[in-house]
């Protein structure tokens, strides 16, 4: 424990004399030690003397010393995570005042929106995550440390690349279209998160489509050691004060601030290297050689498509083969004529990863500081990819008067991400999953090769392909393919707390948000074969700048002693402007200047969009006695981004706690320390859309006129649908809860029931096509979530020299549509970006986005078996079929039974909804020695593993059993790589179980004792972490938590997709804290 | 602190006394559609933007794929899979209704017919000087009726739209319209836009539709509807009105840069100049492997090759082959590949990379007036001088034998084969098996012939009309959308 808080207190704790808060005049000195119950000292423990602002800080030996006035009589010790304790002074001169650990801290005050809260008297549900659980993590990103740890919240790690983006969802999906991400809150300010909500030109969706990259982490910029804690807010309660961006869940987080006293420096440093966690098992050379030679057979006779031609045999020599392509090359035969490429090689390697934080803290009279800086340097495992952050932070705080507060945050960050296409058509990973072995990355000379081998076929032909033209080789593509994207964001914000009068006081605060991201391009005439001119270059950037500026009165007041009120109000109003330029460039003369103007540049545009958003909230909490509880929110939103017609919504939302172990009935129950009966009801909101959302935009289009090589004309065309009544998407929950505190709360236990609804649903509605356009923006529709949450924390073992602590939570979600508009018509989608094939079905009666298409039935193992089954995929007018399955082709449950299978034999075959998602972290001290160990696991989800789409040339060790003869038919579950047919439509043959158990940290460390330092070093420790270090699943691909769609608009919709993307890193860390 | 004090209440005023103008934000980039349709102006570029989408219905190769393509006169020597295999489906008559080509060329239409609609719902409503709005009224209302014409001969009989904004719930329950009522449109649009287009445009306005535009399309659609002496009454209108005359060279037809030349009755226009104004389909037809060769830029897809057949169809001395038809490349490392591929586009301008070709789309041109117009006459009897003038204009261009004293029969089979070989790759061959009632004997005697991918199996009449793609059936109010049998 003492090592678990000395690293919470290395920021506050300092070394040497106590120093006073005070300029009081002191009559007598008073002196003495706080210990924990098993004696330890606790360094940084706060000693005032009651109903003054007289007090000291303990020391590293939990010593203090203090001057109290002569009327004094109670001293108030606290210490967080223990019971703070009033200690009589009498005429005592030195104290040694034992506190007991508080498990669950009565006193621990929790940030709620627009104003912070002991959580003992919240009765809305919530986690909390402090410092203590994110400290020592070589993590970049807050957001990994906290995989695991949050009962109710799923983070789902969907690309390892470096800096890249995470997925957060906490109760599950409420919204079909709009992005379901929560809201971020830092230090009080809403972060308009624009690589993932931003204007109608430019989505997070364009970043990942315009340069083929997985989302970035709009909150990687944030250094996760500035945190001092992390709030979430899930049930309706809490979140309506967020109004219509709560629906989500929100997400609040506060950075660290100084304690008044001696400066205290903190240094964390730590190396490290990471590799792939996991390497997919792929067909050898010679598996590979043999699957081809049957697909170029099978092609010859099915003539690229799928009826057998006349006349054609399998065993037909090359010298008869109209085309090279069904020719059977003469290099097969004898294998040492290829080098047998292992392309994961090729592509993966270990990379190495450093970080270092320095902060110092303090406070000086009435003024407490805290500066940062943050620096990582991080290549990623896919080679040419990498993350470099640089970021400070300056908290300072300032008493102007005894009645007036200032203070001002600023942190300017700035990340470069070297990019290399990873996921998605053309990526590299599925580029090397898809790549023969006999082809090769470099020619024998070393340089790239571009050209596949040269194959003779025997009768005087031959031929060499190229590597195709949306592919190439991506082995040179990555290596000499730039792409970088960067981040320069300066948040800022500053606020006046005014106590106007007793009881009341008024805070404006006014925030500014400024992000400038850039992204350039630029591909040499090395990314293809020579003579081959691609040099071309491309360059995007886009500016966000936000404000917000807030003004709330804050009224507490305790009548009667028991009755305590707070009462909220304010008004806020923000806006948002949004501009995105970008330019291309081709035709460089060669590869030596890389920027755009050695080329020419053929093309540009700009856009600018704006948005603003008017509020007014309000909140009222009271208790009776800290036993019975009450609170109620409203909050009104008015924001540009919806028709005039609907612009503003209400939120209200209340809830009520019973405190039943205050109960005098149960002071004899000695075991239960805590027992919390709660219920919540609210509604909160979703604008998550692009602005301008509701108008029909008119954009341009041009053509060229007029005689000659004619002349260009501008044009304009209709973009959009208009919807005047376009209106807020609505979230209204029910939350029951309880909490159980035993034995001192050593063992604390959490459980809570919810029921959400969203209803008008922001839904990109498919329209028929006859409209002139794909789809409206509409309000339609209504999704249910309901769910369990468990979630219990232990002190297992809590002793002098050994502690052990426990959390375990799990939770259970089920998404259900509930609604679909007027005709309750389904929706069927396709992962547009990847494929052009429907493969989801939002549907009533079943969670958005499930997997559509036909239901798989193994493959036909003999032609008479297909035969029989009379299973044919068109027939002539007559009812004669012409076409139907042969033999190795898949086997297609006919639903209709009508013996043809069509569109009307597709189902929903799935959805990638977990069963239940669980957390399991253990902490243990014991002496200087510390361990933590989180498990992560995911229960029930599925995959659409679309890879199989490209089921003729996919070679994963997986397709190893396929279908080879009537005498050879394989595993009965894999098709002929030769046959055509319908196999490559969406079908169950793509699902697979994505249920895993993952090792996602392992840390190790050991503290120096204190004591051979002396005075000056209070702590340091040297520490061993893991990351990511082993995945249990049956998932052959890498990343069972992959997510090809992740920040596309399509994303909810299209959910549980792998088409490629980054795997995950297995990332080994040795580091250092030292404070002094 | 007073100050303070007041300053706390004078800001909280100030913010609730905010009203929605904060709220109130219009688009920077972009203009409402509310605002638009009012001035001359809004008109000449809602038009010139109807214009535009042309470009993706013909310049991106999907019309070739179900003209062209799915004709004996060209094929596909790709070896399948993925889109490419989408495109073999449609050249071997295993496509299916799941086809995304198909989807995709309804899609465009569709959105193309919502801008003519988009005009054609406002206009009237406008104030600005008559002359200018017939033109606007008869060029959408043109663009609305080749646009059906198009999706009437693909599919028969679709759902008919004739306004803008069309109204959302009602869409979900538009059936398809008969084939004779999608004719009728069709009809209506043309003879009504004839009277208000001009003959001719000034050299800036060269390119838009005219008078002889309209009227020869509606000759095409006469001719479709076999009312052969309604087509060449039509027909013969723009021959007499004497607007048009071939080039002197077949091959000029093709160069994209003389564009509004006088043989140029309607094309689409493509600029190698300028932002994303160029044409790919040079890539589309180059063949595989003759990236860097035959393109300098992007990619070889090579899905419009020319058959034997037709290569073969070409009389000796024909001056059209030779510039129709490349017949291989020598590859960077220097092998030469048999490749037949369509040169007229392959050859053109490039421009300053992928999407940046010169090469233009014919949708008619003079010689396809003459060769109807001969056609049509011929049918009203016997071939009349007139007639033999019209296709002894076309063959004595491209160096053949003028014709004479044929029978009907005779003529019939002459001009079939001139509209084949003149038009060749200009997507018209489909059509016109179909219109001529030839295309299901035609491909069935080439069965094996058409090298070496083709239908394999004979065809039937069913397959003279494309599926009604999946996507349209399942996103409409279910049994709402019938398919073709």
């Amino acid at each position: 424990m003492i090592l678990l808080c000395a690293t919470f207190f290395s920021v506050q704790s300092y070394a040497g004399e106590s120093t006073e808060w005070s300029n009081a005049v002191y009559k007598r000195s008073i002196s003495g030690v706080v210990i924990d119950d098993n004696g330890v000292p606790l360094p940084g423990g706060s000693v005032v003397v009651k109903g003054t602002t007289i007090g000291v800080l303990t020391d590293i030996n939990g010593k203090f010393s203090i001057d109290v006035p002569d009327d004094a009589t109670v001293l108030v010790v606290s210490f967080v995570g223990y019971l703070t304790k009033e200690v009589k002074i009498g005429n005592m001169t030195n104290i040694e005042v034992k506190l007991n650990a508080d498990f669950k801290s009565l006193g621990d005050v929790v940030v709620v929106g627009y104003g912070t809260q002991s959580r003992a008297l919240i009765a809305s549900s919530m986690a909390s995550v402090n410092s203590d659980q994110l400290k020592d993590r070589p993590s970049t990103s807050f957001t990994e440390a906290l995989v695991g740890k949050v009962a109710g919240v799923q983070f789902q790690q969907t690309t390892g690349a470096p800096g890249g983006g995470f997925s957060v969802k906490i109760r599950g999906i409420g919204s079909i279209t709009s992005n379901s991400q929560p809201l971020y809150v830092v230090d009080g300010v809403p972060i308009d998160n624009v690589i993932s909500t931003s204007g109608v030109q430019f989505s997070q969706s364009t970043w990942t489509t315009s340069n083929g990259q997985q989302a970035q982490n709009p909150m990687a910029s944030m250094n996760p050691n500035d945190i001092q804690s992390i709030d979430i807010l899930k049930d309706a309660a809490s979140t309506a004060i967020y109004g219509s961006r709560g629906s989500n869940g929100v997400v609040l987080i506060t950075t660290k601030q100084g304690a008044v006293g001696k400066a205290v420096f903190s240094a964390n440093v730590s190396t490290g290297i990471q590799t792939l966690d996991k390497k997919v098992d792929m067909m050898n050379l010679e598996e590979y050689v043999a699957m081809e030679t049957q697909r170029r057979n099978y092609q010859w006779v099915l003539n690229g498509g799928n009826v057998a031609v006349a006349g054609r045999s399998l065993t037909d020599p090359n010298s008869v083969r109209t085309n090279n392509g069904y020719k059977i090359p003469v290099e097969f035969s004898d294998l040492s004529n290829f080098r047998g490429t292992d392309w994961q090689n090729e592509l993966f390697q270990s990379a190495p990863m450093t970080s270092a934080q320095l902060s110092v803290s303090g406070g000086t009279g009435k003024t407490r500081y805290y500066l940062s800086g943050d620096l990582v340097n991080q290549d990623g495992i896919i080679i040419n990819s990498g993350f470099k952050k640089f970021s400070l932070r300056t908290n300072v705080d300032a008493e102007i008067t005894d009645k007036v507060k200032m203070g001002f945050k600023i942190n300017p960050s700035y990340n470069i991400s070297k990019m290399n296409q990873a996921g998605g058509y053309g990526g590299m990973v599925q580029s090397v999953l898809s790549m023969p072995p006999t082809y090769d990355a470099y020619n024998v000379d070393g340089t790239y090769a571009y050209y596949g081998p040269l194959y003779h076929y025997g009768d005087g032909t031959f031929d060499r392909n190229t590597y195709g033209s949306n592919t190439g080789n991506p082995i040179a593509i990555s290596k000499v393919s730039e792409k970088t994207f960067d981040q320069i964001r300066l948040m800022s914000s500053a606020y006046i707390s005014i106590d106007i009068i007793k009881h009341l006081t008024f805070k404006s605060s006014i925030s500014t948000d400024i992000n400038v991201f850039s992204y350039n391009q630029f591909d040499p005439s090395t990314v293809s074969a020579p003579g081959i001119a691609t040099i071309s270059g491309s360059l995007s950037s886009s500016r966000n700048i936000s404000w917000v500026n807030e003004n709330i009165f804050t009224y507490t007041n305790t009548f009667k002693e028991k009755h305590n009120l707070t009462v909220m109000g304010g008004v806020t109003e923000q806006k948002s402007y949004f501009e995105f330029h970008d330019m291309g460039a081709n035709n460089f003369p060669n590869d030596v200047v890389h920027t755009l103007n050695a080329g020419m540049i053929w093309g540009g545009s700009q856009t600018k969009s704006e948005n603003s958003m008017l509020s007014y909230l309000g909140r009222v909490s009271y208790d009776f006695d800290k036993k019975y509880l009450v609170s109620a929110t409203v909050r009104s939103d008015g924001s540009s981004r919806f028709g005039s017609e609907n612009r503003w919504g209400t939120f209200p939302s209340a809830s009520v706690g019973w405190r039943v172990a205050q109960e005098n009935f149960m002071k004899n129950v000695k075991a239960v320390s805590e027992l919390k009966l709660r219920a919540s009801y609210g509604i909160s909101g979703n604008n998550n859309i692009g602005d301008y959302s509701s108008m029909g935009l008119v954009g341009s289009m041009n053509y060229t006129l007029g005689s000659g090589t004619g002349g260009q004309v501008n044009g304009l065309v209709q973009n959009s649908i208009s919807n005047r009544i376009l209106g807020w998407e609505q979230t209204t929950q029910t939350d029951i809860g309880m909490e159980l505190g035993l034995f001192k709360n050593r063992v604390y236990l959490t459980a809570d029931y919810y029921n959400s609804l969203t209803d008008g649903l922001l839904f990109a509605v498919p329209v028929p096509l006859i409209t002139g356009f794909e789809s409206s923006l509409q309000n339609m529709g209504s999704v249910s979530n309901e769910g369990i949450e468990l979630s219990i924390d232990t002190k297992n073992v809590a002793k002098k020299d050994f502690q052990w602590n426990t959390n375990f939570n799990i939770s259970f979600n089920r998404n259900n549509v509930e609604s679909m508009g007027l005709t309750n018509s389904p929706i069927t989608d396709g992962p547009r970006n990847f494929f052009n094939e429907l493969a989801y079905r939002t549907e009533v009666g079943q969670p958005i986005g499930s997997f559509y298409g036909y239901v798989y039935e193994g493959v036909y193992k003999t032609q008479a078996e297909a035969d029989a089954e009379m299973t044919v995929y068109t027939r002539d007018p007559a009812g004669v079929p012409t076409v139907r399955a042969m033999a190795g082709d898949i086997k297609y449950k006919d639903l209709d039974g009508n013996g043809i299978i069509d569109g009307n034999d597709q189902t929903i075959i799935g959805n990638s909804n977990p069963d239940f998602i669980w957390g399991l972290t253990n902490t243990l001290n014991y002496k200087g020695f510390d361990l933590g160990l989180t498990l992560q696991g995911v229960q029930g989800s599925t995959i659409m593993q679309g890879q199989m789409r490209n089921v003729y040339r996919f070679i994963s060790g997986e397709e190893r059993n396929y279908w080879k003869s009537e005498a050879e038919p394989g595993d009965g579950n894999t098709v002929n790589p030769g046959g055509m047919g319908l196999n490559r439509k969406v079908s169950a043959y793509w699902l697979r179980d994505g249920s895993f158990m993952r090792i996602k940290s392992l840390t190790i460390g050991y503290s120096l004792p204190a004591k051979l330092f002396g005075n000056s070093v209070s702590k340091a420790r040297a520490f061993m972490a893991a990351e990511n270090l082993f995945t249990f699943t049956r998932y052959s691909l890498y990343n069972p938590e992959v997510n090809s769609g992740e920040g596309d608009e399509y994303n909810n919709k299209t959910p549980g997709l792998d088409y490629g993307g980054y795997p995950l890193a297995r990332t080994i860390t040795f580091g250092l804290n030292v404070s002094f | 602190m007073k100050g303070l004090r007041l300053f706390a209440i004078i800001v909280s005023i100030a913010l609730v006394s905010s009203c929605d103008e904060f709220l109130d934000l219009a688009p920077i980039s972009s203009s409402g559609v509310d605002g638009f349709y009012k001035t001359q102006a809004d008109f000449m570029q809602a038009v010139n933007g109807t214009y535009a989408d042309l470009k993706s219905q013909y310049g991106y190769g999907y019309y070739s794929l179900f003209t062209d393509l799915r004709s004996d006169n060209t094929t596909m020597l790709g070896i399948g899979g993925g889109s490419e295999g989408q495109k073999i489906a449609i050249d071997n008559f295993s496509i299916g209704s799941d086809n995304e080509h198909l989807l995709t060329y309804w899609r465009i239409s569709y959105a193309e017919l919502q801008k003519a609609n988009g005009v054609l719902s406002h206009i009237d409503g406008a104030d600005f000087g008559q002359t200018l709005k017939d033109q606007y009224t008869g060029e959408s209302k043109v663009i609305r009726a080749l646009t059906y014409f198009n999706l009437v001969r693909m599919f028969g009989g679709v759902p008919l739209v004739t306004v803008g904004d069309v109204n959302i719930s009602e869409s979900y329950n538009t059936p398809r319209s008969t084939v004779d009522e999608v004719y009728t449109l069709i009809v209506s649009d043309l003879t009504e836009a004839i009277p208000l287009l001009p003959a001719t445009y000034g050299d800036a306005d060269a390119g838009r539709i005219t008078k002889g535009a309209a009227q020869s399309i509606l000759g095409e659609v006469y001719m479709t509807q076999h009312n052969y002496a309604a087509a060449a009454a039509v027909l013969g209108t723009v021959i007499s009105d004497g607007n048009y005359s071939l080039l002197s060279h077949y091959e000029d037809n093709f160069t994209g840069t003389d564009q509004g030349n006088s043989e140029s009755v309607l094309a689409i226009l493509f600029q190698s100049e300028g932002a994303n104004m160029g044409s790919t389909y040079p890539n589309h037809c180059a063949p595989v492997g003759s990236e860097g060769v035959l393109v300098a830029y992007g990619g070889a897809y090579g899905f419009n090759q020319p058959t034997g057949d037709i290569f073969n169809a070409y009389t000796t001395g024909d001056l059209r082959r030779d510039v129709s038809i490349g017949v291989g490349f020598t590859t960077l490392s220097g092998s030469f590949v048999n490749a037949r591929y369509t040169k007229l586009y392959v050859d053109q301008d490039p421009g300053d990379g992928y999407c940046g070709s010169d090469a233009d789309w014919n949708v008619m041109r003079y010689a396809q007036v003459l060769l109807m117009y001969a056609e049509a006459v011929n049918e009203g009897g016997s071939p009349t001088p007139a007639a033999y003038t019209a296709i002894n204009l076309v063959r004595e261009r491209a160096g053949l034998a003028l014709l004479s004293g044929l029978s009907q029969s005779d003529f019939r089979t002459a001009v079939y084969l001139e509209e084949r070989l003149e038009g060749a790759f200009e997507g018209h061959r489909w059509h016109d098996l179909v219109r001529t009632g030839l295309a299901v004997s035609t491909m069935n005697a080439k069965l094996g012939v058409i090298d070496p991918v083709g239908p394999a199996t004979a065809i039937t009449a069913n397959q003279l009309l494309y599926q009604i793609p999946d996507d349209v059936i399942i996103t409409s109010a279910p049994g709402v959308i019938t398919q073709n049998p």
